[in-house]
């Protein structure tokens, strides 16, 4: 297997497509020769196989290496927790008036001394892994370099210098070797390459975001030695973080500040990869190539059906025959952009792309999006009639979210208190939020389920009706 | 990247167990009860209209590729299909994935095949239109107004389309009827179609259409399922007030915990 890619160009490049082509359709034509009866336990053995793969995957957990990492975080995520529950109650209680908080502000600082220590033992299990992936990096670099020399790829045709800088700190890789050039053609590393930068960044990130947990937690540490500590703001940064304005380049910019346990909570997530979770790109890989045969099959399928309108003069015969002009006149506009070379039919074929894609199929979708505006007029005019209890509620309630969302509405309750619950708007959105979003989410939960039957049926054999109609 | 915790590992093994346990209750032969969802009970009635007005059926599977909910879509279509076959009425598939047309080409053709009239299926009736949404819906709104189509069924994942389809659907008289797990679109199909089916009814329309053991087994631990997610909503508002309104600091800690096992 070539550890690097380099595609073809020109007439070889020609050769190889229409190649595959020729193969695609003697795999499809060898697959229709199939049997029935073997072709349903082919297609139920091999999704029961892609099943357990998945399910696998997001069970077995991580290498052993990581398992100081995992265990220190999520001890150091419970401290955390506890922390700022504490200090939501001493601001509560501060804010009544009642009650000695010593005890729970001493047991805030001895939490919040125990995340920090097992913060350093996630570190240092992240800084044991740093060597063993910057060896490998480096590896990888040393083949890049014999390969460009193997290959006689000069500095100024393959952007190198990037990659190799990047491999050597480890950041920001850039996966893509590029060459100038031409109709941009990619050298793509191999998957091994892609595996280790991608673990690589994983460890750098979770190193960074406990960094961060630990810069949020030193930052209540002092707030909390000095006086008048604002309990609400160390709570925020103990848990969703905050925002603070910065000026960049003289302009004010909002920038969030992540809370500690969410970077906690996103370093572990970071290191679970197991040495399986690499192989789901292979398989997304797979379906993106069985597609790709089916959109041929779908193309089949509509020139078929257009020809034969034409053909035999059926009604809207013209229907197909512009089917056909804008099929070929797309395709052949989108190829000749692609690959066309000459300067003059590069420029031309490019402003016609623009003028049918850009000007025209954009157009064209967002008139039919802007239907539904009116359609939604008609609908809710035949809909919103009042029959009935449940009718009449569901009638003031559209009303009421119309009115909120429009400024003539806002305008009407403007002249009570900002934050009075009878403006308009509050109550607009108290019915968008709270008991409309209870109804989705209970309407949500029942679908996961259903959708989660149904998987464990059809990964069991266990369905029923159209595909499945047979016990394996 | 997600991978598994305690509270997903038992609250999923919990839910499997219940589904598979069901299943195999059912088919040792234990009578199942599901009550009458008025959506499905009116495919028969929209069939037999197509009938004797000797117009087309639409039946579309949404925009979505395969999946867990084009894959129910095709097995409500399959069901469709034979009762179209009995009365020798027509239906067009218009199918907005490659993938799925393939798919759902198959799907009918079995169901013909079932009824025992091959011939009259039609292979120009499942059509791919386009995988783009809006050419998609346009495509659908041609066929509904060209083919003057008696009955609509939408099944499937829809999104700003869907409303598109069914006013047009609406404007050529046709007798409607929708499910779709999107809840966005929901309202939708609720103010233009004749029947919606809403929610976790869409993955009960299989069992509902053909009362098989396994699917009717299945839909029962799919009811348990959500007893024990119920439960769970009531314990952590439970314990999530306990923990708000306490003074007892002993209660604290356990209540922060249990609260925490709900977060994964």
């Amino acid at each position: 297997m070539a550890t690097f890619f380099i595609p073809l160009q020109g007439t070889s490049l020609y050769l190889h497509i229409a190649g595959a082509i020729i193969l695609g359709l003697l795999c499809l034509f060898a697959l229709t020769k199939v049997p029935n009866k073997w072709r349903k336990p082919i297609v139920i053995g091999i999704t029961f196989v892609a099943g357990w793969f998945y399910l696998v995957e997001f069970i077995i957990p991580s290498s052993n290496s990581m398992s100081p990492v995992r265990s220190s975080t999520i001890a150091a995520e419970r401290l955390i927790r506890t922390s700022a529950h504490d200090l939501k109650v001493i601001s509560e209680r501060e804010s009544r008036s009642s009650g000695n908080n010593d005890q729970r502000l001493a047991r805030v600082r001895t939490s919040l001394n125990g995340a920090i220590i097992k913060l350093k033992v996630a570190e240092s299990g992240l800084n044991e892994q740093k060597p063993i992936v910057d060896r490998q990096l480096e590896a990888e670099l040393r083949r890049v370099a014999s390969f460009k020399k193997t290959n006689n790829l000069s500095d100024k045709m393959v952007e190198f210098r990037e990659l190799e800088e990047d491999f050597i700190k480890a950041r920001n890789i850039s996966s893509d070797l590029i060459i100038t050039g031409g109709p941009k053609p990619k050298v793509v590393s191999s998957r091994q390459a892609k595996n280790i930068i991608n673990w690589s960044e994983s460890i750098y990130k979770a190193s960074d975001d406990i960094n961060e947990a630990i810069l949020r937690i030193e930052e209540t540490q002092a707030a909390l030695r000095g006086r008048d500590a604002d309990y609400e703001h160390l709570v925020a940064a103990l848990t969703v973080g905050y925002t603070v304005t910065v000026i960049e380049n003289g302009k004010p910019v909002i920038k969030q500040i992540p809370g500690a346990t969410d970077a906690v909570a996103n370093a572990r997530r970071g290191t679970l990869d197991n040495f399986l979770t690499p192989y789901k790109e292979v398989i997304a890989n797979l379906l993106v190539v069985v597609g790709s045969f089916a959109f041929g099959l779908g193309l089949y399928n509509l020139l078929k059906f257009h020809g034969k309108a034409i053909v035999k003069k059926q009604p809207g015969w013209y229907s197909g025959l512009a089917f056909y002009i804008a099929v070929f006149a797309m395709a052949m506009l989108g190829l000749l952009k692609t690959y066309a070379d000459a300067p003059g039919v590069k420029n031309l074929t490019k402003t016609l792309y623009d003028i049918t894609f850009s000007g025209g199929l954009t157009a064209l979708q967002s008139t039919m999006f802007s239907l539904v505006a009116f359609y939604i007029v008609s609908a809710a005019y035949r809909s919103f009639r009042i029959k009935s209890g449940e009718a009449v509620i569901m009638m003031v309630a559209a009303f009421v979210v119309m009115l909120a969302t429009v400024p003539v509405g806002m305008a009407m309750t403007q002249g009570l208190p900002a934050g009075s619950p009878f403006r308009l708007e509050t109550i607009g959105d108290w019915i968008l939020t709270v008991p409309n979003m209870a109804a989705q989410r209970g309407m949500q939960f029942g679908i996961s389920v259903g959708g989660l039957a149904m998987a464990l049926r059809i990964w069991l054999s266990l369905e029923r009706g159209s595909f499945f109609d047979k016990q394996m | 990247m997600q991978h598994l915790n305690l509270t997903v590992f038992l609250l999923e093994g919990i839910i499997v167990f219940l589904i598979l346990y069901k299943i195999l209750s059912a088919r040792a032969g234990r009578k199942l009860f599901i009550r009458r969802i008025a959506g499905l009970s009116a495919i028969d009635e929209a069939v037999g209209r197509a009938t004797e007005m000797g117009r087309p059926m639409l039946y579309s599977t949404g925009i979505n590729g395969l999946d867990i909910i084009t894959l129910q879509s095709l097995s409500i279509l399959s069901h469709i299909i034979k009762i179209t076959a009995k009365y020798r009425a027509r239906i067009i598939v218009p199918v907005g994935d490659p993938v799925l047309f393939t798919i759902a080409e198959e799907t009918a053709r079995d169901a013909y095949e079932a009824e025992g009239v091959p011939e009259a299926f039609n292979p120009d009736d499942i059509r791919f239109l386009s995988g783009d949404q809006f050419a998609y819906a346009s495509g659908v709104v041609g066929i509904l107004n060209r083919e003057k189509v008696s009955s609509a069924f939408y099944f499937g994942a829809f999104y700003a389309e869907s409303l598109i389809l069914a006013e047009n659907g609406q404007q050529v008289g046709a007798i409607q009827v929708a499910g779709t797990p999107s809840i966005t679109q929901i309202p939708f199909f609720i103010a233009a179609c004749d029947y919606t089916i809403i929610g976790d009814e869409y993955y009960a329309a299989s069992a509902y259409l053909t009362k098989e053991p396994t699917l009717l087994g299945s839909l029962v631990g799919q009811d348990y399922a959500k007893a024990i997610v119920l439960a769970m909503i009531v314990l952590g508002i439970a314990a999530t007030t306990l923990l708000a309104i306490s003074t007892f600091p002993a209660l604290e800690l356990p209540l922060l915990r249990f609260t925490e096992a709900f977060r994964g």
